[in-house]
């Protein structure tokens, strides 16, 4: 059995199967990427000044979305080139053309792939008056840290939450605590607590069937059945262990534990809470003109230098809106235009941060060394930051801030507001879209000369589909350049 | 010489040929590329599904009915205790998860596949004349991913967090906080289903480009499009539907996802509350965008579930009353406004949401229009039977049935679409009784009558009809039983998601018309809402009779494929298109020769032929005066 | 369609043009969002300079859709299909934004 019209068109449609078939999902495509493009619309005009935080429009690596634009466009007038030399019924041609494109591929994820990187190694912290700080969270400090030795756990509901968040390279081996204080090994915790939720359902169930069973019969139930079943256990470290745990996965904690979502509570020391942090931007955008000296970032910075040179940037912009509204126009300066945006304050604290600096971070100092060489590597990367930065831990802000004063932190990844969350989404599918097309370009390089040599016409109409949807991905990339990179 | 007869004779002499390459098992059953094997596969596993989805709503119709007895036969069950509180009753969480699983198998695992993926698979191609789907393996893979997509749904029960329990729409910010307290937010329930989602649209496009593509270029020559049956028509739309409508739902999906395990807050405003506590996200996000990216989905979707009945039911009436469709065209461009209009009613869902009063208004306009087009199918339908000598076989009875089913359905849903009178029954179950008698008695009457219908077509051998009447008739009466009291209820202000029973509504009636002589005081007035509620008993009954009365027919599907009566031609119902014209059952490639069509698809009762049917194989004879084409 | 060799090069040569014209137009909207001199309107990022961005991003797919995905000798299928898609598609995003105007607040 054969199906028609696969290679040649169908007369009154003047089209084969496989031309439909990808203008088809071309336009269901079209609808995806449609109703992302109208999220991000919807989010970006939804902002609502002076409640949500303002659309940031200038956090990019402008050259990497640059040269990937750039990168891209190239693949996609090498792939017609390749596909004319199909045409020509030249293979050796179209593999030159084919592994050019694939190449341009590839480059475009790696580019990405840092651009990313370079994100998810900053952070950036709400406080709690919606004052702004971006650098980087040091030490781990993000996590509310714990020595601890017991955990308790309610089988049924409980899980084991807490195995994620036990520091690296601890190991500790728990052993279960019974009614009369002796210890039990139980060997791996997680299968433990299977076994154990297993073995609580089918009491339970036995007891509720029995008595409702009674109450059928008319009779008392087997006394059995009205005992309380142990549901809650007590497991104990035999050494005490580091547990570092995001406090969104907390329920609550004090100086001598603390309990997570799901339940289980873990007892011990409090070893810390407070969020040591590296600071490189301070951002006041929701904080009015007026207000900004008091704002909280300048009582936890606690340096003149800093903070009057944090004042002259925006005396600056100021004067500069005032110049192009008051002077050029003669309108006061519009609201929005008021509000300071993003300010690097590398540099400003030369001429006294140093003391303050190297104060606050008496602490884990030599243990940093190496992660702020890696912060140090990110940074090069971003030209559009930080050129004047030192390397190393001398020199840095380091502002530690006590938790109850954060209001909401993260590294610049998907949570970090609603541009970031539309931004490596949209990003995200459009290189799986890449990745797709690695694939199936990928497989007409290596696997489809047997094709070609068998009816050539065949391959050219296989790549010229395959190229249709390359074109398309070139195409969203052309619209996410500039609302994600430029405005 | 008929041509049925001419295909049937060359099939006989050339099975020999057939059967020396008879491809290995599971080429053949299971990995098939076969579209007929493909639609029975998508039939069977929808099937299933369907009493799946059954099976959850009589567990949450016990716990309507009687909300202070334990559930018969689960509360026996060990794994199952956890769901169920300690005398063994349905709890909230229990019944909202069932609630959130019913809706979601029953329309996106049971329905649609059905509807589209089997019957659209299997007749498909065959009434176009094509050899098989134009992209067989994907159409392979199409099954596999609503396979997959199935699998996951259903694994998701037996999770420690059970499964999705917000609802089959979903709704952020509920969806985005629901079982963060579990240690691998992967393996929650609510994240599997938007796992699941996402293979099931992916199922849905991969069918809908298959389907779209054959219909357009595979049509066999002399089939143009106004020789088109209606179903071919209804597939075509149903397929764009399919086509566009759901990638919007795969991003609200994604950024579900995202906001679930990746921290994000797309649909979570800023400095939003969880139980009174600051929820750890940026914030920024509306809530109302997922509303609108979930129902830019769901309305077409709604079309989806019944253009695919009404394209079943037209084939059926025709064939049945031996006379042409009335209205063909008028039929066809009736589709084609229904499927444009689909796309633009969706908001109609979110009056309550405050999106504003002049885009409200904009949504109405549009929601009463689209009625006109859904009334000239229906209407076309109707004016059909008149003056037919009507057959009325077990399919025939099911598409008569279908008509005012799916009239009272689609008429009581009009008062929904006006803004103030939405507000009133927006959530009661008001809503539940017109969406069920869409679908319900709708729907799943007219794919009923299409199993029955095409049964001979594939096993060579009739259902049986007494049988048949013993399903169609306590079905009908039990159907009406469950969905009509709804109506009473929503109008009497049940809400939908009371699990209990209504308790709450009892005590707030009694309450507010206390000592008032008022109309409602007086209809409602205490004992008067404990009569609404009793009528939840007389529902949850029907429910569980309806379930009994299944049991003939899934008798009769399996018995009749061995006992059932043989066929005496390949073309049984004396039917005019394509798909009769192939060998029982057709095989791999379909027909034996390839079919030229000479006439439109309903030509019954032509004046002049020599029988009362002229198949769209046979040429116009000497004498016969055929219809102008599109014009019966 | 390309399938004498003279319409091949002739085919190569407009290839070559669309995409030099593509990286140009890329540096001209880095320039436009960049650049001070280019900047239109209010300081900063403006409804101005985001029209011209995507003015420039629009007629940049029209280029690619046209010559490189063989828009401008298509069939007539084709362009029905996409005309459906565009009619939804622009119906989705100006019906959200329609939603977005004169919302019910008081209520809440």
């Amino acid at each position: 059995m054969e199906i028609p019209y696969e290679v040649k068109a169908r007369r009154d449609t003047g089209l084969w199967n496989a031309k439909i078939g990808i203008w088809l999902f071309l336009a269901s495509e079209v609808m995806l990427f449609g109703g992302l493009f109208s999220s991000y619309i919807f989010l970006r005009l939804g902002v609502e000044p002076g409640v949500d935080s303002p659309w940031p429009t200038d956090v990019q690596l402008v050259p990497y979305g640059f040269v990937n634009t750039l990168v891209l466009i190239a693949s996609s007038v090498f792939v017609v080139f390749a596909w004319l030399a199909l045409k020509e019924g030249n293979w050796k041609k179209f593999q030159m053309w084919m592994t050019t494109v694939i190449a341009c591929a590839f480059l475009f994820l790696v580019l990405k792939g840092i651009e990313y990187n370079y994100k998810l190694t900053h952070h950036g912290m709400r406080l709690i008056d919606n004052s702004v700080v971006e650098g980087v969270v040091l030490d781990h400090t993000d996590r509310i840290r714990f020595e601890a030795k017991t955990v308790s756990l309610d089988v049924t509901t409980g899980s084991t939450e807490f195995l994620n968040w036990i520091k690296k390279g601890e190991a500790p081996v728990f052993q279960l605590k019974g009614e009369d204080g002796q210890l039990e090994d139980i060997g791996s915790v997680s299968s433990w607590v299977k076994k154990m939720r297993r073995k609580t359902n089918k009491q339970i169930a036995a007891s509720r069937s029995e008595r409702w069973r009674a109450k059928r019969q008319d009779r008392e139930p087997d006394p059995e059945a009205l005992k309380q079943i142990t549901r809650n256990y007590t497991l104990v470290s035999t050494e005490p262990f580091q547990i570092y745990a995001d406090d969104a996965r907390l329920s609550g904690y004090d100086d001598k534990g603390m309990s997570f979502v799901d339940g289980s509570k873990v007892t011990g020391k409090l070893l810390g809470d407070s969020i040591k942090f590296e600071v490189h931007e301070v951002d006041l955008q929701m904080i009015p003109v007026g207000q900004q000296d008091q704002a909280l970032v300048w009582k936890l910075i606690n340096d003149e230098a800093v903070k009057s040179g944090w004042d002259h940037a925006r005396d600056d912009e100021i004067k500069k809106m005032e110049e192009y509204y008051l002077e050029g126009k003669g309108v006061p300066v519009p609201d929005r235009q008021m509000r300071s945006r993003r300010v690097n304050v590398h540099g400003f604290h030369e001429s006294g941060g140093e003391e303050h600096a190297a104060k606050s971070e008496s602490g884990g100092h030599g243990e940093n060394k190496a992660e702020h060489g890696e912060h140090a590597d990110a940074k090069e990367s971003g030209h559009d930051v930080g050129e004047e930065v030192e390397l190393g831990s001398h020199g840095e802000i380091v502002i530690e801030v006590p938790r109850r004063q954060k209001k909401f932190l993260s590294n610049h990844g998907p949570a970090y507001g609603t541009y970031y969350a539309i931004y490596f989404t949209m990003t995200g599918l459009h290189g799986l879209h890449v990745i797709g097309g690695i694939v199936v370009l990928g497989y007409f390089l290596l696997f489809g000369k047997k094709l070609f040599l068998k009816d050539p016409e065949h391959m050219a109409n296989r790549v010229e589909v395959g190229g249709l949807f390359w074109h398309f991905v070139d195409l969203v990339w052309i619209f996410l350049f500039p609302i994600m990179y430029l405005f | 010489m008929s041509a049925s007869t001419t295909t049937h004779e060359q099939s006989e002499s050339s099975s020999d040929h057939h059967d020396h390459h008879d491809p290995p098992f599971w080429q053949k059953y299971i990995f098939s590329t076969d579209h007929k094997m493909i639609g029975l596969q998508y039939g069977f596993t929808a099937l299933i599904f369907l009493a799946v989805g059954f099976f959850l709503m009589m567990v949450m119709r016990w716990s309507i009915a009687y909300p202070d007895r334990p559930i018969p036969l689960l509360s026996e069950l060990p794994w199952f205790q956890m769901w169920l509180d300690d005398e063994g009753k349905v709890t909230g969480e229990l019944y909202n998860m069932f609630g959130a699983m019913h809706g979601t198998i029953m329309v996106f695992l049971g329905i649609v596949p059905l509807a589209f993926g089997a019957f659209g698979n299997y007749v498909t191609p065959l009434q176009v004349g094509a050899p098989d789907m134009a992209f067989p393996r994907l159409n392979m893979a199409s099954y596999w991913c609503y396979f997959v997509g199935g699998v996951i749904m259903l694994v998701s029960f037996f999770l420690p967090s059970g499964a999705a329990k917000v609802g089959w729409t979903n709704y952020s910010p509920l969806a985005t906080m629901t079982d963060t307290n579990y240690s691998n937010i992967w393996w929650t329930g609510q994240t599997q289903w938007l796992l699941g989602m996402v293979f099931l649209i992916s199922s849905s496009l991969l069918g809908a480009v298959n389907v779209l593509v054959t219909i357009i270029n595979l049509r066999a020559p002399g089939l143009t499009w106004m020789r088109l049956p209606f179903f071919v028509w209804a597939m075509l739309v149903t397929g764009f539907l399919l086509l566009l409508a759901f990638p919007p739902l795969e991003v609200a999906a994604i950024m579900q996802l995202m906001d679930r395990v990746a921290g994000t807050s797309f649909y979570l405003p800023t400095d939003v509350l969880n139980n009174g506590v600051l929820m750890d996200a940026a914030g920024g996000g509306n809530p109302l965008l997922y509303q609108h990216l979930f129902w830019f989905l769901a309305h077409p979707e709604v079309y989806v579930l019944i253009l695919p009945a009404f394209a079943i039911v037209s084939e059926i009436i025709p064939n049945n009353t031996r006379k042409p469709l009335f209205g063909y065209k008028t039929m066809v461009y009736s589709v084609m406004v229904l499927g444009f209009l689909s796309f633009i009613v969706w908001a109609h869902h979110m009056y309550m949401t405050g999106v504003g009063a002049s885009v409200s208004a904009f949504f109405q306009t549009t929601t009463v229009l689209i009625s006109i087009p859904s009334v000239i199918l229906l209407t076309s339908m109707l004016i059909s039977l008149w003056g037919g000598s009507i057959r009325f076989t077990v399919p025939m009875l099911f598409a008569t049935a279908f008509i005012p089913m799916f009239g009272i359905g689609g008429l009581t849903g009009l008062p929904l679409a006006f803004n103030l009178i939405d507000l009133h029954l927006h959530d009661t179950y008001y809503v539940i009784g017109h969406f069920h008698y869409v679908v319900a008695p709708g729907t799943i009457f007219a794919l009923f009558a299409g199993i029955y219908y095409w049964y001979p077509k594939q096993t060579g051998r009739m259902m049986s009809t007494w049988m048949g009447h013993l399903h169609f008739w306590p079905s009908l009466i039990f159907m009406n039983g469950i969905f009509m009291p709804m109506f009473f209820q929503g109008m009497a202000g049940f809400h939908r998601r009371a699990f209990d029973g209504g308790k709450a509504y009892e005590q707030i009636s009694s309450q507010i018309f206390a000592g008032k002589d008022t109309l409602l005081a007086n209809l409602f007035h205490g004992g008067d809402a404990i009569l609404m509620i009793d009528l939840n008993i007389v529902m949850s009954t029907s429910a569980w009779l309806l379930a009994i009365a299944q049991i003939p027919f899934i008798i009769n599907f399996f018995i009749s494929i061995r006992f059932g009566k043989k066929v005496n031609s390949d073309n049984p119902w004396d039917a005019t298109t394509l798909e009769w014209a192939t060998p029982t059952p057709p095989p791999h490639g379909n027909f034996v020769v390839d079919p030229i069509v000479y006439r439109g698809p309903y030509e019954y009762s032509v004046p002049g032929a020599e029988s009362d049917f002229s198949p769209q194989t046979e040429p116009i004879a000497e004498g016969e005066k055929p219809a102008e084409e599109g014009t019966h | 369609m390309a399938n004498s060799p003279e319409e091949i090069e002739k085919h190569r040569k407009a290839y070559w043009a669309v995409g030099i014209a593509l990286f140009v137009f890329t540096g001209v909207t880095v320039a436009v969002a960049r650049f001070e001199f280019f900047d239109f309107g209010e300081p900063g990022v403006s409804a101005i300079d985001v029209a011209v961005g995507l003015a420039i991003a629009v007629f940049k797919s029209t280029l690619v859709a046209l010559i490189f995905m063989h828009l401008n000798h298509e069939k007539g299928l084709i362009y029905k299909i996409l005309l459906f898609t565009c009619y939804f598609a622009f119906g989705m995003v100006l019906l959200m934004l329609y939603s977005l105007w004169n919302p019910i607040h008081a209520a809440f």
